[in-house]
């Protein structure tokens, strides 16, 4: 699943690590969402959208996911 | 992140109880078995066995270590806390774990066939031992589809 958090992390210019510490998983979680190989829980999609202000819709593609 | 702690310290307890029975188990067996012109087992059985013993034991001494000094640390126990919690963690630990576990079912089931034109002992012994995974399997099953 696509997702806009590398965007939204250098917009906010936070790094993986302190994303993943403050929605509660590790770096290397952050990086497979950022690259599209693995696919949010909805409670983490609701934390990392919260994160930034923004809705789960507005970070998360899930056009493609319907395919 | 309390509750966490608790977890821990419980984990430490656990933890040292298991190398005292490790110790204990080593010793005894050794007392009654493996000490004295008695014993049947060869040099490579016996540097095995003391191999995994230490093994078990440094292992378990190294968990200790990491919980101690998460207790004595917020920022460790946070880390540790969210390595544990990790949903992509935890989803490999699953997928992984479900996979090896057949594998090495079926792997068990052909080596008992395997022993039984060689060695009755050994025949047994991997029986009893498949018995238990297939036994195990079945009961985790249930409980986890009960619980969830």
């Amino acid at each position: 699943m696509k997702t806009k958090i590398q965007a939204l992390r250098k917009e906010h210019r936070i790094s993986q690590e302190e994303l993943a510490l403050a929605v509660g998983v590790t770096r290397q979680t952050i990086t497979s969402l950022e690259v599209g190989k693995y696919t949010a829980s909805l409670v983490l999609a609701y934390k990392i959208a919260t994160y930034f202000g923004l809705t789960i819709e507005d970070v998360f593609d899930f056009t493609s996911e319907g395919e | 992140m309390e509750k966490f702690k608790l977890d821990i310290q419980r984990r430490i307890y656990g933890f040292a109880g298991l190398i005292l029975l490790f110790v204990l188990t080593y010793y005894f067996m050794n007392r009654m078995y493996g000490m004295g012109d008695g014993s049947d087992a060869g040099d490579f059985i016996r540097g095995f066995q003391l191999g995994i013993f230490a093994a078990m034991v440094s292992a378990t001494v190294v968990r200790i270590l990491i919980y101690n000094a998460a207790l004595r640390d917020d920022d460790k126990l946070r880390k540790l806390h969210i390595e544990e919690t990790d949903e992509r963690n935890q989803l490999i630990a699953l997928k992984a774990g479900g996979f090896a576990s057949l594998v090495e079912l079926i792997v068990s089931v052909l080596a008992t066939l395997v022993a039984g034109f060689f060695s009755n002992t050994v025949f047994f012994t991997l029986l009893g031992v498949v018995l238990f995974i297939v036994f195990l399997r079945l009961i985790t099953k249930l409980v986890y589809q009960r619980i969830l």
